[in-house]
């Protein structure tokens, strides 16, 4: 027993001393890290494995390597991606350690056979390989380093020009100016890495966020300040709002994915500024989620958002919001901070506070389909009219969202104005607002004491006055902010809709690879917020990492290996479905035309000309559902034929 | 006519699609029949959710006793009409489509019926429409150019939500037509009748959109 504790020790105690050498070669300021425990996953899933799937076959057998413990690379060690969003680039660098250098040189060599390095470059003890026009690889004795950039636009503009010259002689092979941009950005990248190779600054793991996360499991991500630097890169793009909101999240942050048997699991710490961790801390202090509210929706939903915050503080942390990401754009900051004051004097944090709970629900239930027929009319050549039967379909969100009031006079008060100015009637003890283009079905609002409920799911409703609700299973959430997103039944229902084979295949991967998604979020004594999400995944025996993988190689396969198959399989069943959908149409309903075009699709479907190009088969899905829809043959539409 | 139906829409549901035809077919002796359809029943699911409701903010939701009476009192007026005969003002609610034909002596008759429609239920009359005019060689549709842009007019109207919606109108004869005026009015293979198609939305901005002359042989 102590030899195993001790193992396991020397185990945890070398992967974490592991993870922090390779780290000191991170610059303290990067905003992005990701660090890949190549031990972990080569354990879930090994590589002489992983490299026989279909997905990684010609890569590995490109590389003449079966697996990367062949490659030279170091796989008990951590490998580290980082990004830096600086004002003139983004620069990007992945760090990993080298185990065996002779085959690691053996395997670039084999790979890039115009392989053009220079050793010692520049005095760093690196040998520096240019890997393409914009990525540079600087391999020292144990560990290389994989560098790009993308420069930002206004610099890249301003300075462009000053860059073609400096670096004259580098870009006199290539032919073409985007070539020689491109060039040039890799260049920015070398010569930002040689710099942070041979002047050892401050590393990444002296930043606040990788103390605040410094588990290593799977995969880790730490953010550093990347929510305000990326505020630069938006406003480089030209959304200033947006750039404007950004750079007020000013926040350390580290992310633990762990993968687990049947599930794959996310620890989240973020660190505001002391400003905004206060407001948060209030915002979130003794909140609990109201389970109450999930009474009023089904187990099987789509989308739940759910969460208990202060009120009053988070309507002042809105007003900030908007005066930090408006002020400045259409008006100064001073007159968007006038015109929140005003606000506050019309409507205070703590007139918020006394009006609603903070207890929140959105929930979306399901995509509601509603079939009807309706008559039409046709004309003929010599425009003799045709009355007929055609169907269509409404598509529309259930949707229910809870709001937890604290005054209720003043909502009745609204709807006392609603109600005489007709826009709502009341119907089964609650109000109805009128159908309209995106809620065709309507909207239904009921109130009573201490909640108001906002919802097209009439059947909850109707049953509310006889205290009937739905069986709601007690979520695991206590915390502050919850959040559902059930990926199986969202992507169920995505495959069955599309007639594209293309999103079929990706919506197949999500719905069969995860089953739920569950976030939620509360803060600590710290005033650090905590998150934790867990994705469950639909195969529960085997490991996350390993369904992900087997999943991804599977749409490989039907995207890229046996597309035509693939193609020809998808069209020909929607198409043998639709005709018995066709069949089942009673006879008065049916066209001559439409008979006629089955007997085609069935033909189609044997024949060899849609084995070979299956596309001939997708037209003739949507003339079905033409048919179908009686729409077939529409000698109405005169004018255009 | 079209602008009586288009206001009924409005106060119906104010905002829809629908279709909306128009069918005269005149005898040698310019006598003949005529039929207007509206046709909501595109929407009938969010109609049905509508009919819910008395009121939406000023408009009255009618029921459908409210459209059968008035149904019954158009076809009582319509009937009242000299050298108009057999018409019939019909609702069917589960399809909402509504319709009324009939036959006319003349020409003139015909105008007094499209103006009877176009002034139910409105207190600001107007005096006869010309809207039809047919001589045995010349046939010819007016409707009235708009005042001003209806969507520009009526902040809660919204000319995307009225594409979909199909105005057909066809004229049929007992002779050949030789040619009609508007690019858009179709001539039928067998020559004996004309149609003119287009978007709700088009007609609500531009009623003369469908004006049209055509020469008959």
């Amino acid at each position: 027993m102590k030899k195993l504790t001790l193992a396991l020790v020397s185990l945890i105690a070398g992967l974490t001393l592991n993870a922090q050498n390779l780290m000191h070669q991170i610059p303290a300021n990067s905003e992005l890290v990701i660090q890949l425990g190549l031990d972990n996953l080569n354990q879930l899933y090994p590589t002489s494995k992983l490299f026989k799937l279909d997905m990684w076959k010609d890569a590995a057998k490109e590389m003449q390597t079966s697996s990367m413990e062949t490659t030279g690379i170091n796989f008990k060690k951590p490998a580290f991606l980082s990004v830096d969003f600086a004002d003139t680039c983004s620069y990007f660098s992945f760090h990993f350690e080298i185990a065996n250098s002779k085959q690691f040189y053996e395997l670039i060599a084999k790979n890039r056979r115009d392989l053009e390095s220079f050793r010692n470059y520049k005095n760093t003890n690196f040998t520096l390989v240019n890997l393409g026009r914009n990525q540079f690889l600087f391999i020292g004795n144990d560990y290389a380093v994989l560098t790009w950039a993308e420069m930002q636009k206004e610099f890249s503009d301003e300075k462009m020009d000053y860059f073609m010259e400096i670096y004259y002689e580098e870009l006199r092979k290539y032919e073409y100016e985007y070539q020689q941009e491109d060039a040039i950005q890799g260049f920015l990248a070398r010569e930002r890495m040689v710099e942070l190779l041979t002047n050892k600054g401050r590393s990444f793991d002296s930043t606040n966020c990788f103390q605040i996360f410094d588990e290593t499991h799977e995969i880790n991500v730490w953010f550093n300040q990347f929510f305000s630097q990326m505020s630069n890169f938006i406003y480089d793009r030209e959304v200033l709002q947006l750039s404007r909101l950004f750079s007020i999240l000013d926040a350390q942050a580290g992310f633990d994915f762990s993968m687990l048997k049947g599930k794959a699991e996310m620890e989240m710490r973020i660190e505001f500024s002391d400003e905004m961790g206060n407001e948060i801390q209030k915002m979130f202090q003794d909140r609990k989620l109201n389970q109450d509210f999930f009474k009023y929706i089904p187990e099987d939903r789509l989308f739940v958002q759910a969460m208990s915050i202060n009120s009053g503080v988070y309507y002042h942390w809105v007003k900030r919001v908007f005066t930090e990401s408006l002020g400045g754009t259409y008006l100064s900051k001073e007159t968007m901070q006038d015109i929140m004051d005003l606000v506050s004097i019309l409507l205070d944090e703590e007139a918020i506070t006394n009006l609603v709970s903070g207890d929140f629900l959105f929930a979306l239930n399901k995509i509601e389909k509603v079939e009807f027929e309706y008559k039409s009319n046709r004309y003929n050549d010599n425009f003799e009219m045709e009355e007929y039967t055609r169907t269509r379909t409404v598509e529309f969100p259930e949707f229910t969202m809870v709001l937890g009031i604290d005054n209720m006079r003043f909502f009745e008060k609204i709807l006392s104005i609603l109600i005489r100015e007709n826009l709502v009637k009341e119907e089964n003890g609650y109000f109805i607002l009128p159908a309209g283009r995106e809620f065709p079905s309507g909207v239904g609002i009921w109130i009573k004491e201490d909640r108001m409920i906002i919802s097209n799911d009439f059947k909850m409703l109707n049953n509310l006055k006889l205290n009937t609700y739905y069986n709601s299973k007690e979520t695991m959430a206590i915390k502050s902010v919850y959040s559902e997103l059930h990926i199986h039944h969202l992507f169920d229902y995505l495959a069955q809709e599309t007639t594209n084979y293309y999103d079929f295949v990706g919506f197949s991967f999500l719905k069969n690879t995860f089953k739920d998604l569950n976030f939620e979020l509360s803060t600590d004594v710290n005033n650090k917020v905590r998150g934790h999400a867990q994705l469950e995944m639909m195969d529960t025996k085997t490991n996350a990492y390993v369904s992900l993988m087997n999943g991804l190689n599977e749409m490989f396969v039907k995207m890229e290996l046996e597309k035509d198959k693939g193609k020809y399989e998808f069209y020909s069943s929607r198409l043998e479905a639709l005709i018995k959908v066709y069949e089942s149409i009673p006879e008065e309903k049916k066209s001559e035309e439409g008979d006629k075009l089955v007997q085609i699709v069935k033909e189609a479907i044997h024949s060899k000309e849609s084995k070979d190009d299956p596309y001939i088969l997708k037209s003739l899905i949507w003339k079905m559902e033409d048919a179908i829809r009686g729409d077939f043959n529409q000698l109405i539409d005169y004018e255009e034929k | 006519m079209i602008k009586f139906f288009l206001w009924f829409i409005l106060a119906f549901s104010l905002h829809s699609c629908f279709d909306l035809i128009e069918e005269v077919n005149f005898n040698e002796d310019g006598s003949g029949t005529f039929s207007y359809q509206i046709n909501l029943g595109k929407y009938k699911f969010t109609l049905d959710n509508i009919m819910r409701l008395d009121s939406i903010g000023k408009y009255k939701v009618p029921s459908i006793d409210d459209i059968r009476r008035d149904l019954i009192e158009l076809q009582s007026k319509l009937n009242k009409i000299e050298g108009i005969s057999g018409v019939k003002c019909h609702g069917d609610f589960d399809y909402f489509l509504f319709k009324i034909n009939g036959s006319f002596r003349n020409v003139d008759a015909l105008n007094k019926v499209y103006t009877e429609v176009y002034n139910f239920k409105r207190k600001d009359r107007v005096p006869l429409i010309e809207a039809y005019k047919y001589d045995g060689k010349t046939y010819v549709r007016t409707e009235r150019e708009a005042k001003s842009n209806i969507f520009l007019k009526n902040a809660f109207l919204n000319e995307n939500q009225f594409t979909e919606g199909k105005i057909m109108i066809v004229a049929r004869f007992a002779s050949e037509v030789v040619e009609a005026s508007n690019h858009r009015t179709v001539i039928s293979k067998n020559k004996k009748a004309i149609l003119t198609k287009c978007s709700a939305a088009d007609l609500m901005k531009q009623p003369s959109i469908i004006n049209c002359e055509a020469k008959i042989k």
